[in-house]
């Protein structure tokens, strides 16, 4: 179980957004692991059974309202791909396909880490586990004690409320041009 | 996947809609093996639709590589090992 900390670490400190309290996090998910190891089924994924132990940690330590403080905004008019379509409208890019890591992490980077810090864990927590951590929907699903199409629904919203942070950002840096929503 | 050589070739085929709808699912593997050779071939034929994966592509890169940039503090694992060294010696210690 200790090879994952560096990875359990990592998802907990963008997951409180504070240092102190992913130190916190992990170290109480370990001890709780560790007590509770015989319920570990073997040839399972340890990966996501520490995640689970890690979100009930988190939920338990967070004020509730964290979690669920957040009303479902509605699907209709959200947009995943906002931040592709307005820099193909409005950033002046002559060839979409103009982009590399590199250039994307330069651009971005900062702002995708402080953005994912704004999302609310609703959201954050499934969008890291499906985009950092490759899990499954229905390997989250177990994690989070949710739906499979809860899952679907929350990775989709949080998607693009990321999106739109980033569309935000994109503007106010002047690499979309001002004045067109 | 190779690049495609001309824009807009497809942009305006209703198929660019459902394979937008399915980006997601490709990059998360949801697909089966006969949708994802069939979205493969659109992509190969529309620099729009390409693109849009690959820009979805390389910012889930780019998040996955800022996400694990975090460092685990060596203190953290020392604590951790003692923790569970402690808690091991202990006679009503479980695991």
């Amino acid at each position: 179980m200790l090879p994952h900390m560096p990875r359990l670490f990592a998802f907990a400190r963008r997951l409180t957004g504070n240092q102190e309290q992913a130190e916190d996090v992990v170290q109480e998910a370990y001890l709780r692991a560790w007590r509770f190891f015989h319920r570990f089924e073997a040839g399972t994924n340890a990966r996501a059974w520490l995640f689970k132990i890690l979100h009930n940690v988190f939920l338990n330590t967070r004020k509730p309202a964290r979690m669920r403080e957040v009303q479902m905004p509605e699907e209709e008019g959200m947009d995943d791909f906002l931040l592709y379509n307005r820099l193909v409208r409005d950033g002046g890019w002559k060839d979409p396909l103009d982009i590399s890591p590199e250039k994307f992490d330069h651009m971005f980077g900062d702002e995708v880490k402080r953005a994912l810090d704004r999302l609310p864990g609703t959201y954050r927590f499934p969008l890291l586990l499906c985009d950092v951590e490759g899990l499954s929907y229905e390997q989250i699903a177990q994690v989070m004690g949710i739906p499979g199409g809860t899952v679907r629904s929350r990775l989709f919203r949080g998607r693009a409320i990321l999106q739109r942070e980033l569309t935000e950002y994109a503007r106010k840096q002047g690499i979309l041009k001002p004045g067109r929503a | 996947m190779r690049r495609p050589k001309r824009h807009g070739d497809h942009a305006g085929k209703p198929d660019c809609r459902k394979v937008r709808d399915q980006v997601f699912h490709l990059l998360d593997g949801r697909l089966t093996p006969a949708r994802r050779r069939a979205i493969r071939r659109h992509l190969e034929q529309c620099p729009r639709c390409f693109s849009r994966l690959e820009f979805t592509r390389i910012m889930r890169q780019v998040m996955r590589r800022r996400v694990l940039a975090e460092r685990c503090p060596v203190a953290l694992v020392r604590r951790i090992r003692a923790m569970i060294s402690r808690d091991a010696g202990r006679p009503s210690g479980k695991r």
